[in-house]
Formats: structure tokens, C-alpha cells, sequence
């Protein structure tokens, strides 16, 4: 046991964090960006508490565990210590499978998400917190395709969304296009800073219900219900001012389209207005918690809490007991909702924090998740479907959403599709009935598209449309403010935005003089820097101000993740993507990256740490990262050792290619080392508690410790003496695996934010060892390297880009080292690679 | 590209500006010298490419490319790879160019040259388009290579429709991709083999700019395709001839002078040059192909062969609505002439041509008389000793044309002539367009919504009655231009020159509405009774723009006084024309004017009060007029006899007009360009001018 949990030093923290959900991590991240030392529990083995994205027989095992009470477990005799009980946050968890034996074959493909649907409108606080916070290096996001709104009965339709969507679309009349169109304009002129008076809603309109006011302007039912379900996202009856408690007011109504209408187009490279993250949501909460990692924040998963400290005199609380034995002492706790704030505890202060769509505090969501085999809309992979009330049956009060996901955002596997939904409703049973509906209804749609598709296939309609169903329902807990803080549960909304909002209060009310968001680190010239044409370009692209973020990427790559069933942690400050072109077999590298030791700087840093860090970490952080393994064959047999000599490759960028750099021996090694940390499961437990270095590890999720035994002591050894930059400098092995046809962007090692470089230093130097050989592809790009013209943006797209610039050819035990940076400690750019 | 503000220069910039434009100059003495040496070495080459690269504007540089290339293929010999290189090069360096300025017209050109020679693949230029056209959709540089190389490829126009489509799809407010549609449509439409009808094409393609158009009617590029559909849509049937002088049925009498009687009197005292009897034919749409192989004469008095037909266009197309052939009718004694029937027959084979390929195929026949008519007294005489007095309304009198007058009979020859179309489906498409159109403006109110919803309706007037002697909706049409005048300032003088237009048809769309404006002229104090003169007076009707000449043929004394007229265009069909009264209107300029070069029996002219030299240079005009262009029938001697401290450069837009006409007497007064310099001018190439501004001149 003790082993399992190793000692935690040390044992005074400025704010535990007792969960990792969304809320709890963006209080971690931002509480440790502002200083503060934080730990950050979890009972769990995995990230993401309530936000987590499971397998099938982990989300069953997670929901019947969270759908019971856990009593306090600590015996209560002594009065300053009292014992931490959990309330179940689900109830009705029924799950079902019709072809047991696909989903047990596929199990460890599937990424569900506890509290789906979810999505992200591009220009959502999310997504500004994500690029805020610098976690965009963590995630990569798929666009949602097509959304659909059901409008006559059972008959689905595109949502016209945006000007061409409106031409485009046949179920509209030209008179209903020019209705919605006008009123987009409406819209537009009403947020148009240089407009007059005149051309805004008057001030009067704005307060009406904003169902009353489209009415007002003239809109029909069906236009209506286009605009305040399935672009305003509604979620009750807005015509029913009866029933619904939550009736959306025009200012509302015309903020959520500006929402949407400004998340059109805000990447290039996404083409709606909504967005998901690739392997599911519970990447969110994990990018933060890497975030907060990297800002000294102390990770330890499967950590139970089994009491608190209480201080007698006044009842406030004091401390956390660990599973483990272990007394740990704070000022502040935060805690996920699941956990009952014991009565013990002093509440004066305990304030709810208010969120909008959370008045009724009975509210309740009803959640489903679905693996189907065929996709509800031909060619139409990631999509969202919305049933505005009464669009199912008479009772509906609220919309339903569906949001479908395929194997592109690398959530299940090819050829299957997931489908969440989720109603508010007021009780279980009316829940049960509107997820019921919605399932049959897109059960029956499905069927009538696929009809159309294809009259005569009569032996693909036999099979079941749905394989594996659970369906439950979800109280809606608000975030709570006190000496111990609670954080909401997961909404009914599409979006984080009013989680981002209660978030941000809880965090102001723990440390009202701290900025929710630090510092943006300057966005967008992180990447392009290397052409200084294109950068101007892009600051006067307003589209483009964020950069080169939130990275849509091809579905390959998450087919090949999903196939071994390992969940997969990015690379950390990988920067950024690009072209890794392995076109036959199986490349291990290993990263090792240097921190910066140029002395300038390392004194700016110095100056720069805040007081109380000479018992924080090191300067450097270690960085591993173990970004999945799958079976290694093809391993090249006959290769003995054989002599080590080193060859210059380029001046510019410097890199050396060091031949026969790691014995076969070694390189065996270190992929069995890497093996079983794959698992994003067994990422940490291993190694959490183990002080300084740890805080580094967790924010990847899976690493290979530095000088875990002999042999890679031994590895760095040589690397130092290679390089001539101390051991301690480095920032630890990543072992990265490449999958034929995975490929990476050419990206920059280096920083060129403030942020990280204040952190951790520079980058100087990479060292990139092969681990196995390749029958072709594979290559290390330098687009950069001197000698080869570089191509403009634009011009990018014509040229066949894997031939172009210096390459180097994967060769196991080979090493390639690269500076980042030129001998007189400017940014190299030429070290581009990929 | 579109919607990107332009910074401000950054002084760093204007550094770097510095260094670049001394390495262009450099580059470009460098250049120049080579290009001067004619040497095209691989060194001398890279230099210009160099050049290129920075500044692809150079079209020089590029002129010596084609000719290092010409010179090196020569070079090289016939070897296949060694040339294909030769050529790729340019296209690397035309591509590299493009990188810098992808507007550039010289380094399109050069590529569309390079490909031309037929040496390079063609499979990469989708390719490079695609991305010029992801960077700018609306590039039409882009566009028109597109156009040019699917050619080359012999890409189907159905795929290029496609990807107009989409491109349309992505963006509905793209010129550019419209066009395009309109010329692959067009190119299919032409096409007959593949088996399209133009009802299925149109009908398509006005329900897929209509969904443009509903959603966003404030967006011009699909109401600019939408017009261009309607201009199909009205041309989308064969060639109506409309009218023709003499008309089908028409008696004539000629006298010895000149002057022309129907069957029951007098048509009007003016005569007209009788070596130059017109024969005008009117059609509604251009045609070509009108000759003396299409159009047959039979007569005794002149053969066939004798009659050349001309179009009568403002620019030497080949192509007219209105085309005339004179007779000469001088060698006859017309006193002793008895009547002769004439039969003019087209129709009757291919060869008339609309110019959307459609064939006149109605036969039409024309038959008319001519006899002539003994004279006692010279009236030609007695005329051109008089001087015209147009001011005076008491020379007007409108009592006796009535229905019985000969005019009256005359016109309704013309008229019996056609019978109103009865139906069609372009009338059916049109007047789908007009209910749609008409819910538009229900609920948005939009200019070009209102401006095309009144050239459907005039459109659809006029299919269902060519000659427009039924004009159903005029009313509205008023209004909707009324409407438009008042909404849209800036180009109310547009909507005025158009519902001018309308207003005239509206005036004239009947005999008896037209009787109106006759009147029979007693201005001359020795005039005899009987020999009145018909005068059209279509004065102060606020007219900006005058039409409708296919109902005007048989004019010869036309008084278009006060109105707000600032052209004259069309009026060249009316050849009988003898006397037109212009005064006091807006006419700017002698180009203006140019209508009146081809109406050789026009005499009494009267421009006074009008506007021309008020704007030194005829800004209004779409094409500039110059000497050259008017090489025609002109005459141009530069060492002319003029008189002194007369140039002739001051004065050749209205040597132009005023050349070939001979004019009597002529009222210019009150222009700005009126001094008496110009008078001098006038007088001297106007030989013939016996009055000037109501000066008896010799």
C-alpha cells in the first residue's frame, strides 16, 4: 500500500484540488499559474472525474460505482477528523448490448464521454481558455460536420447556418431564406460597433422573451425553431412561457448567434462553427491538468480521500487524510461535486454560484450513449442532430440534442459510430422517455436515409442499428463557495461556456485579486516565424489572430490509436504538427530534448522565480512522454554492435547524426520500458509522490522516469557526454511511436513564448534516437535546412514537401542531434523539422 | 484580395523598399544590356527570371523570355527533352512570379503562351488554379486561365459547370463564378447536338440564382446573371421583323420633287433625296445576314442586284436591329410612273440570323406600290427660300388629322401587320419571374429588385406584343421607376433615360394615341392649302431618352423641343427624316449626335439651347470618339480650307456629324461651343446652309 502510494512532500499546499474534472482542473491550472502550489487529487485511475472519456466497461464500472452513495469510510471517533462521503450523481444507469461480443472485441477503441454531448463553438470561452492557457499544444479537435434540426416530423434537415448554407439549402422557401437571412443581418448590424442606433434592436426588444420578439419581426414557427434550438441552442420550450422557467430573452438569443456566427470561420481548417476534441472529451480536463503541471502543480491519481481535518474551535477545515495514511494541509479545498461537504464544516460563507440554465436546482439531465454501426447521414460523419420541443412527441418541453461522432475524431473504431444525447428534464422517468424518443426517432431516420441511399439492401437492415446503448440521468449540482468550494457538475448545455463561467467565479471567489486567465502567451508567432512575409499576413487576418490552433487533423491517425486500445497523451510543447511520413513499418524515436543552460538567460529566470521556490523544483523540467506503443515488429534482426562514429549532416541548422548511437540491447530496453506505461490508465500511479519529478511527469500522462534504472542512467550518461550539456539539464526521454501513415507537421522545438521559456529556460538541443528501423519513410525533415528554398504558405500545398530539405533516415541506434539554437544562443530557424 | 485594410508603412519598410528598388535597378541595367545583345545564355536568363521573380509586371522581360525561348528551341534541335525542359523552366519561373503577385497580367499571359507551344503537361495547372483560387476566389485572372486551359484540355462543360457550381455554393458572391456560368451556358447552349433546350436550362438556372437572390437581394453579382438570364430568355425565339418603310400594303405616290403621298393625300410636304429612296427594314432583336441574297426585291423600277442593305449601328457592326437600302429612284420620270407593285420576301431561306444563332424562319412578304405624281409648282424651291419658324405654335394645327387622314390610314397599315404572340414558355418562365419577384418586394426593399421586376414586366410586354401596341403594365413599370428615381439618387438619371423610354412607348402604343402628337405644320406663309406638312411633336414631355423608332419610320418632321433629352440614340432609323427641332435640351456634346450622320435627307436641323462644349471632352460617352475611329465614309483632309484662327482639331466631332449632311438651315444658339468661330466652321463645311441661327447667309 504504501508503495502503491508513495509519500507526498510536501505536506503543505495553498489549495488542494480533490477531482479532476473540467472545473477542478481550470482551478488547478489557473490557482498554480498564479503562484499558488496546488495538489491535485483523484481517486480515480483516470483524468477527468465527471468529464472522463472511458471505455464501455469502464464507463459501466465508473456509473454504477458513482450511481450509490459511499458513506464515510473513515471511522468517525475523533472529532477534528471527519470522514469524506460521496453522494451518487447518477441515477437510472441502464445499459444494454445487442452485439456483446463486437463491443467486448473493440473495448479498449472506444473513448465514451460521461457527459456528453459536449462541443466547442470556436470562438467559445473554452477555446479562448484553451488558447489562453497555452493548452492548445495538448489537444487536437475535429470539426462537426453538418448540424441537422428535425422540423416536420421525423424529417431531418440542415441546419442553414451561415449565408451559403441558406442558397444551398431545398427545404427552405425562397421567402423563409429571405426571413433568415435578413434576420442574420439583423443580428450582424445590431453588433456592429460602427452602426447607429438605428440599425441596433431597441433596448426594449432586447428585454422581451426572444421567442416574442422573433415573432415581432415577422419570423414563422419553422424559421423560429431553427434559430432558438438549433443555432441559439434552447433548451426548454421557448413558447411555452407557462412550463419553461428559463425563458430566453432577446439579448440572450442575439448573444448565443453572435457566438455562433463569430465561431464560422475562426479557423481556417474548421469548417462549421462547432468543434470536438480528437479522443474525446475528457481530453479538456487532462490538458489543463498538464497545463498546471507544467506551472508546479503536484498530480496524484488513484488517491483516495478518506477524511478531513477540522479545526475544533471554529469548524473550519484544516487538511485532507490520504488513503494512504498521510495528513496533508491546506487553507483551501476544492472539491468535484460528487463529494458531500461534511455538516462539521463550518458553511457561512458557503455561497451557490448561479448559473443562468441552472435555476431550477431540481433540474436533472438525462444522458445516452449509443454505438451504432452506420452513420445517421451518408458521408456524414461527425454531426449534430437537435429535436426542439414537441418535435418528438406532444410532451417534449425540452430539445433534444444528439451529437454523432466517428472514428475520424478517434473515439471508436472504423465502421462504428458513437451517438450521445441529452434532454433536461425534471424527473427520471420524463427523461427516460425523451432519450427513448430520440433514440427510435434516429433510429427511424437512419433507416429511411439509408433507404433512400440504397433500395435493395435488405440483409444490412436485419442487423441491429444500435449495439451497445446506456442511458442515465444526472443531477445538476451548482458550484458551491466556502472554506471547502464545490465545483458544478457537468451541464445540459452543448457548450462549457456557463461552466466556464461558474468556474471563473468559484476562482475569483478563492482568490479575488488573481487573474482567472494569466498573461495570453503572444499567440501566433509561435509557429510561422520562420517567414516573416507570412507572418504580417497573418496579424492582419483578424481569422487568423489565434494561429495555427486548434489542429483538425486527418482521421488516420486516431484509427491507428484506437486500434491497440491505448489512450494516448500528446507529446508535450510538441510544436507543432506536421509531416512524419513512415509509410511502411513501425519507428520508435526517442526525444530528449535539452533545456536551455545559456547563463543570460538562466539568470533572468532566477530573478524571475517567485520567493519560496528553493525547495520547488529544479530548473528544468522533465519531460516524458510515452505517446503509445502497439506491436514493434519488423524489428531488424541481424544487427550487431558495431562501431560509433559521427557525421555532420548540416551547419545549418547543426545537426549530427551519431551511428550506432544505442546498442540493439538498448533499444529493446527502452520500448519494453515504454510498453505498458502506453496505457493512459497506468500512466501515472507508478510514479506520482515522487517529489520534484513528478510534477513534470504527470503533465504527460505516461513517461519514462529519468535514470529509472541502469541502463538509461547509462543512455544519459552518453547523451551528456555527447552533447556536452549536463544530465540534469535535460528534460527526460520521450518515446514516441509513429504508425505508417502518421506524420507530423514540421514544428519547432524551441519556445517562443515567455512563458515556457521563463518556466523551464530554452530549448537548446534535440536528441532523437531510433529505435527500430523502417523499410521506407520515416525520415526527419528539415524543410529549413540551408540549400533548399522554402516554400511560402501557399505555395506549400503544390510541392511534394516529404522530398524537400534534409532528411534523415531512421536507422535503429542511430542518434540525431539538432540545435534549436545557433552558438550564439539566437533562435535557430532552420531547425524546423518534422 | 477583398475587405483588407492597408497599413500604414513601417520605417523599416521604407528601408527595405530602398534596398529593393536599387537591386531592381541593377537587375534591370543588367537585363536590358543582355536583352540588347540579344544574348540568351543560361546567365542572361536567370537574370531576367531574377527580375521577374521581384517584379513580374515587367512585360519587357518577359517579351525577351519568348524570345531566349524561341531562340533556344531553334538552338536545341529537335531533341523532345531538351525542349520540354526549356519550356518547364518558364512555367517554374512564370509560377515563382505568380508567387509574387498573382495579378499579374504579364506573367499570365507568358504562361498562356508557354502552354500554347503544346510542349508542357497540362495536368498541374488545375492544380496551381485551384490554389490561386482558394487565395481569392473572385481572381478573375484566374478565372480566364481556367478558361483557357480547360479549353486546351478539352475539359466537358459539364464538369466545368460543376465546379462553377460549387464555387458558387461556397460563395454566392462571386462575379467572377457567375460569368463563368454564363459563357460555359452559353458555349452549351450553342451546343443544339446534346439534345438541351433552352426552356430546361433557363428554367434551371433562374430557380438557382433565385435562391441567390432571396437569401441576400442586397448582393449584386446574381442579379447581374439574372439579367443576363433575361437577356436569354427575350432572345430565345427567331427574329421578328417589327416594321419596315414602305410598310406591307402602303400605296406611295412620289412626286417629281421628292415629296411622298399616300394613296388619299399627301403624306407630308418634305421631300427626300430621290437617289436615295430608303427601304428600312425594323427587327426586334439584332439580326445579321441581311443581304440581296436573303432579302429579295422584286421591281420593275430597280433590280435586285442594285440594293445594298446596311446596318444602321452606332459601330461598324455587322450585326443591327435596323437595316436600310436606298433605291435610286432619280432616272425615273416619275410624273408619267404608273403604279408598280414591289414585293420584298425574307424568310424564305436560312441566312438571317439572331445573335443567339436563331434563324429568321417566318417568311414574311412586304408588298407596296409606288406611282408618281405630276407637280405644278416646285415646292423644293418654294421651301428652300423659306426659312422654318419652329417657335411659333400657331404654325401647328392638329384639327385636321383626324382618323381619315392619310397618316391615319398609313399607320394603320403598319399595325394590322401583327397579331399579338399568343403564348410561350419564355412568356411563362418571365411571368414566373415576376410573381416571384413581386413577393420579394413585399417583404424587402431592395433597388435591383425593383429595376429587374420592371424590365421582366417590360420584357414580358413586349413578348406578348413585339410591337408593343399593348403595353399592360406601363403603369406600374412608371411607378416602380418613379419609386427608384426617388430611392437611388445617384443613378436616377439611369431610371429617368429608362422610364423616359417606357413613357414614349406608352405615349405612341396606339394610332389614335399617336394622332395625338401629329400635327399639320402652316408654317411656311406661301403654303397651299392642301400641301400641309405632318409634324410628330413629342416637345415637353420630359423625356430624357426617345424609341420606339420601329413605329416611327414614315417620320419626316419630328419635334423633340423641350425635353431633357442628352441622346439622340436610334434615331438613324428614322431615314425620311427631314426636319427634327432638338431645341433646348440637354444634349452635350456633337458625338451626341452621331444618329444624325446616316439620316442623309435631314435639312432643317435645330440644336439651340442645348449643352454641347459645356464639358470640353464628352466624358458621358462609352466609347471615345477619336478620327481614327471614324475612318468610314468620312473624308478626313487635314489641310481642309478653313478659316483663319479656325482649327480643326477644335472642331471634328462636329465635322463628323456635319460632313456628309445638307443641312439648309440650322439653330445652334445657345450652346457654349456657339461663338463665331464655330460659326465660321459651320458655314464652311455646310455648304449648302442657307440659315444660321435665323441668319440668312451669301
Amino acid at each position: 500500500m504504501t508503495e502503491a502510494h508513495p509519500q507526498i512532500d510536501p505536506t503543505n499546499f495553498d489549495l488542494i484540488v480533490l477531482g479532476t474534472g473540467l472545473p477542478e482542473s481550470l482551478i488547478a491550472a489557473a490557482a498554480s499559474s498564479a503562484g499558488k502550489s496546488v495538489l491535485h487529487l483523484d481517486p480515480n485511475p483516470f483524468y477527468g472525474s465527471h468529464f472522463a472519456s472511458l471505455s464501455p466497461d469502464d464507463l459501466s464500472a465508473f456509473l454504477s460505482s458513482s450511481s450509490s452513495p459511499h458513506p464515510p469510510s473513515f471511522p468517525g471517533d475523533d472529532p477534528a477528523t471527519v470522514g469524506l462521503a460521496t453522494l451518487p450523481l447518477y441515477s437510472d444507469v441502464q445499459i444494454s448490448s445487442s452485439s456483446p461480443e463486437v463491443i467486448e472485441e473493440h473495448c479498449r477503441k472506444f473513448s465514451l464521454d460521461l457527459a456528453g454531448p459536449k462541443v466547442l463553438f470556436c470562438a467559445d470561452k473554452a477555446v479562448d481558455a484553451i488558447l489562453k492557457f497555452g493548452t492548445n499544444h495538448y489537444l487536437e479537435f475535429k470539426a462537426i460536420d453538418a448540424s441537422y434540426i428535425c422540423i416536420e416530423k421525423g424529417k431531418l434537415m440542415k441546419v442553414p447556418d451561415s449565408r451559403s448554407a441558406i442558397f444551398k439549402d431545398k427545404n427552405l422557401s425562397l421567402m423563409e431564406k429571405n426571413q433568415l437571412m435578413k434576420f442574420f443581418k439583423l443580428v450582424q448590424q445590431h453588433l456592429d460597433p460602427d452602426e447607429d442606433g438605428s440599425a441596433k434592436v431597441s433596448e426594449e426588444d432586447l428585454e422581451t422573451p426572444f421567442s416574442e420578439f422573433l415573432g415581432k419581426i415577422g419570423l414563422q414557427q419553422k424559421i423560429k425553431s431553427i434559430i432558438m434550438y438549433s443555432i441559439a441552442m434552447a433548451d426548454q420550450n421557448q413558447d411555452n412561457v407557462d412550463i419553461s422557467e428559463d425563458i430566453l430573452r432577446t439579448k440572450d438569443g442575439i448573444d448565443r448567434l453572435a457566438l455562433f456566427h463569430s465561431s464560422m470561420g475562426r479557423f481556417p481548417n474548421a469548417s462549421g462553427a462547432l468543434i470536438y476534441p480528437s479522443y474525446g472529451q475528457g481530453e479538456l480536463p487532462q490538458a489543463f491538468c498538464r497545463r498546471a503541471a507544467v506551472k508546479r502543480c503536484l498530480y496524484v491519481l488513484r488517491m483516495p480521500v478518506v477524511a478531513l481535518h477540522i479545526d475544533q474551535d471554529d469548524g473550519q477545515y484544516r487538511g485532507i487524510k490520504l488513503a494512504s495514511g498521510q495528513d496533508l494541509f491546506s487553507p483551501r479545498l476544492v472539491l468535484d461535486p460528487s463529494f458531500v461537504v461534511p455538516s462539521q464544516v463550518g458553511s457561512s460563507v458557503e455561497e451557490p454560484v448561479k448559473i443562468r440554465s441552472q435555476k431550477d436546482a431540481e433540474a436533472k439531465v438525462a444522458r445516452g450513449i449509443c454505438i451504432t454501426r452506420a452513420s445517421l447521414m451518408p458521408d456524414v460523419s461527425n454531426l449534430l442532430v437537435i429535436y426542439p420541443p414537441r418535435s418528438l412527441c406532444p410532451e417534449q418541453d425540452t430539445a433534444v440534442r444528439v451529437l454523432q461522432l466517428g472514428s475520424t475524431s478517434a473515439v471508436c473504431p472504423p465502421g462504428m459510430f458513437l451517438l450521445y444525447l441529452s434532454a433536461i428534464c425534471s424527473d427520471s422517468s420524463q427523461g427516460k422517455t425523451l432519450l427513448n424518443a430520440a433514440i427510435s426517432a434516429v433510429e427511424v431516420s437512419q433507416i429511411s436515409e439509408r433507404n433512400a441511399m440504397n433500395k435493395n439492401e435488405d440483409a444490412e437492415v436485419e442487423k441491429p442499428f444500435i449495439l451497445w446503448k446506456a442511458t442515465y440521468i444526472q443531477k445538476l449540482c451548482m458550484g458551491k463557495y466556502g472554506s471547502i468550494t464545490s465545483t458544478p457538475s457537468s451541464d445540459g448545455n452543448l457548450n462549457y461556456n456557463d461552466l466556464m463561467d461558474a468556474t471563473e467565479k468559484l476562482f475569483h471567489s478563492l482568490y479575488p485579486d488573481e487573474a482567472f486567465f494569466p498573461e495570453a502567451t503572444s499567440p501566433g508567432n509561435t509557429e510561422d516565424d520562420d517567414d516573416g512575409t507570412s507572418d504580417t499576413v497573418q496579424r492582419t487576418l483578424p481569422l487568423r489572430k489565434e494561429g495555427a490552433l486548434p489542429e483538425i487533423l486527418d482521421g488516420k491517425l486516431g484509427q491507428a490509436q484506437a486500434e491497440e486500445g491505448l489512450a494516448m497523451a500528446k507529446p508535450k510543447n510538441l510544436r507543432y504538427l506536421g509531416r512524419k511520413a513512415s509509410s511502411s513499418t513501425l519507428v520508435f524515436t526517442v526525444l530528449l530534448v535539452f533545456s536551455f543552460a545559456v547563463l543570460i538567460l538562466l539568470a533572468i529566470w532566477i530573478l524571475s522565480m517567485p520567493s519560496g521556490s528553493s525547495s520547488g523544483p529544479k530548473v528544468h523540467d522533465l519531460t516524458s512522454i510515452v505517446r503509445k506503443t502497439s506491436d514493434w515488429t519488423g524489428d531488424d534482426e541481424g544487427r550487431s554492435e558495431s562501431e560509433q562514429w559521427a557525421e555532420v549532416i548540416s551547419w545549418e541548422p547543426r545537426a549530427i547524426v551519431y551511428h550506432n548511437f544505442l546498442s540493439k540491447n538498448e533499444c529493446e530496453h527502452l520500448i519494453k520500458l515504454a510498453t505498458p506505461h502506453m496505457r493512459k490508465s497506468a500512466v501515472v500511479d507508478s510514479a506520482t509522490g515522487k517529489r520534484k519529478d513528478s510534477r513534470v511527469r504527470t503533465s504527460s500522462g505516461t513517461f519514462l522516469a529519468r535514470g529509472l534504472d541502469k541502463m538509461i542512467q547509462d543512455i544519459e550518461k552518453r547523451i551528456a557526454d555527447f552533447t556536452f550539456i549536463p544530465v540534469e539539464n535535460g528534460e527526460g526521454l520521450q518515446v514516441l511511436h509513429y504508425e505508417v501513415g502518421q506524420k507530423y507537421e514540421p514544428h519547432f522545438d524551441y519556445f517562443l513564448d515567455e512563458y515556457n521559456t521563463k518556466n523551464g529556460g530554452q530549448r537548446m538541443a534535440t536528441l532523437l534516437m531510433y529505435l527500430s528501423d523502417v523499410e521506407e519513410g520515416g525520415e526527419t525533415v528539415f524543410p529549413n535546412a540551408k540549400g533548399n528554398f522554402s516554400d511560402g504558405p501557399w505555395w506549400d500545398e503544390l510541392s511534394d514537401c516529404g522530398k524537400k530539405g534534409l532528411s534523415v533516415k531512421p536507422k535503429r541506434g542511430d542518434a540525431l542531434l539538432f540545435w534549436s539554437m545557433r552558438p550564439d544562443a539566437t533562435l535557430d530557424q532552420s531547425s524546423l523539422h518534422g | 484580395m477583398h475587405g483588407r485594410p492597408r497599413k500604414a508603412p513601417k520605417p523599416e519598410d521604407s528601408a527595405a523598399l530602398a534596398a529593393k528598388s536599387q537591386k531592381l535597378r541593377s537587375l534591370q541595367s543588367q537585363f536590358l544590356s543582355f536583352h540588347h545583345g540579344c544574348t540568351y545564355s543560361k546567365e542572361a536568363l536567370e537574370t531576367s527570371a531574377k527580375l521577374l521573380e521581384i517584379n513580374p509586371e515587367n512585360y519587357t522581360a518577359w517579351n525577351y523570355r519568348k524570345l531566349a525561348v524561341e531562340h533556344n528551341v531553334n538552338e536545341c534541335g529537335t531533341d523532345p527533352d531538351s525542349i520540354k525542359s526549356i519550356f518547364d523552366e518558364e512555367l517554374r519561373v512564370v509560377e515563382n512570379a505568380l508567387r509574387q503577385n498573382f495579378k499579374s497580367y504579364g506573367a499570365w499571359h507568358h504562361r498562356k503562351w508557354v502552354l500554347s507551344k503544346g510542349h508542357s503537361s497540362m495536368n498541374r495547372e488545375l492544380m496551381l488554379l485551384d490554389v490561386f483560387q482558394k487565395l481569392d476566389s473572385r481572381n478573375f485572372h484566374a478565372w480566364n486561365y481556367r478558361r483557357f486551359v480547360t479549353t486546351l484540355m478539352n475539359r466537358s462543360l459539364e464538369d466545368e459547370l460543376k465546379y462553377t457550381e460549387n464555387m458558387i455554393e461556397i460563395n454566392f458572391s462571386n462575379y467572377s463564378a457567375w460569368h463563368n456560368r454564363s459563357i460555359l451556358l452559353s458555349k452549351q447552349l450553342k451546343e443544339k447536338d446534346k439534345g438541351l433546350s433552352f426552356q430546361d436550362v433557363l428554367s434551371k438556372e433562374y430557380n438557382f440564382v433565385r435562391d441567390a437572390l432571396f437569401t441576400d437581394p442586397d448582393d449584386q453579382s446574381g442579379w447581374f446573371y439574372h439579367l443576363w438570364l433575361l437577356e436569354q430568355t427575350i432572345q430565345c425565339e427567331a427574329p421578328l421583323l417589327l416594321s419596315s418603310w414602305p410598310a406591307n400594303g402602303a400605296d406611295l405616290i412620289i412626286s417629281g420633287n421628292g415629296c411622298i403621298h399616300a394613296a388619299t393625300g399627301l403624306l407630308s410636304g418634305l421631300p427626300i433625296d430621290l437617289k436615295r429612296f430608303p427601304m428600312i427594314l425594323y427587327f426586334n432583336q439584332s439580326v445579321e445576314g441581311i443581304d440581296s441574297s436573303t432579302v429579295n426585291v422584286e421591281a420593275e423600277i430597280y433590280s435586285n442586284k442594285d440594293l445594298t442593305w446596311k446596318p444602321l449601328s452606332p459601330r461598324n457592326s455587322c450585326t443591327s436591329r435596323v437595316w436600310v437600302a436606298y433605291a435610286d429612284l432619280s432616272g425615273i420620270d416619275l410624273s408619267s410612273l404608273s403604279p408598280q407593285r414591289i414585293r420584298v420576301r425574307l424568310g424564305h431561306c436560312a441566312g438571317i440570323m439572331s445573335s443567339n444563332g436563331f434563324h429568321l424562319n417566318k417568311p414574311v412578304n412586304i408588298e407596296y406600290s409606288i406611282a408618281g405624281k405630276y407637280i405644278e409648282i416646285e415646292p423644293t424651291e418654294r421651301q428652300e427660300n423659306e426659312i422654318f419658324s419652329w417657335t411659333d405654335d400657331d404654325s401647328y394645327n392638329s384639327g385636321e388629322l383626324d382618323e381619315s387622314s392619310p397618316i391615319a390610314l398609313y399607320m394603320q397599315a403598319v399595325e394590322d401587320n401583327h397579331e399579338a404572340a399568343a403564348s410561350g414558355w419564355h412568356i411563362d418562365i418571365v411571368t414566373e419571374e415576376i410573381n416571384h419577384f413581386r413577393d420579394l418586394l413585399t417583404i424587402a426593399d431592395c433597388k435591383i429588385g425593383k429595376l429587374t421586376l420592371a424590365r421582366l414586366l417590360i420584357a414580358r410586354d413586349g413578348m406578348i406584343s413585339p410591337l408593343r401596341n399593348k403595353m399592360a403594365h406601363s403603369e406600374e413599370v412608371l411607378d416602380l421607376y418613379r419609386d427608384l428615381i426617388k430611392s437611388d439618387p445617384p443613378h436616377s438619371k439611369f431610371y429617368k433615360d429608362q422610364s423616359s423610354l417606357v413613357l414614349l412607348q406608352q405615349l405612341i402604343s396606339s394610332r389614335e394615341a399617336l394622332l395625338k402628337y401629329c400635327f399639320s405644320y402652316k408654317g411656311f406663309k406661301s403654303s397651299q392649302s392642301v400641301d400641309s406638312q405632318v409634324c410628330l411633336r413629342l416637345n415637353n414631355l420630359l423625356l430624357s431618352r426617345v424609341g420606339s423608332f420601329e413605329k416611327l419610320l414614315w417620320v419626316q418632321f419630328l419635334d423633340l423641343s423641350d425635353n431633357e433629352l442628352h441622346s439622340i440614340e436610334g434615331l438613324e432609323a428614322l431615314q425620311l427624316l427631314s426636319c427634327l427641332n432638338l431645341r433646348n435640351n440637354k444634349i452635350a456634346s456633337f458625338s451626341a449626335l452621331e444618329p444624325l450622320r446616316s439620316l442623309k435627307s435631314l435639312r432643317v436641323l435645330n440644336i439651340s439651347y442645348n449643352e454641347i462644349g459645356s464639358h470640353p471632352v464628352d466624358t458621358r460617352r462609352y466609347l471615345f470618339t477619336s478620327p481614327i475611329s471614324h475612318s468610314g465614309d468620312i473624308s478626313w483632309k487635314r489641310d481642309e480650307d478653313l478659316p483663319d484662327g479656325v482649327s480643326m482639331e477644335n472642331y471634328w466631332e462636329a465635322f463628323i456629324v456635319f460632313k456628309n449632311l445638307d443641312l439648309v438651315q440650322m439653330d445652334i444658339a445657345g450652346n457654349p461651343v456657339a461663338d463665331e468661330k464655330f460659326q465660321s466652321f459651320l458655314v464652311k463645311i455646310s455648304p449648302a446652309l442657307k440659315w444660321l441661327d435665323g441668319q440668312t447667309l451669301h
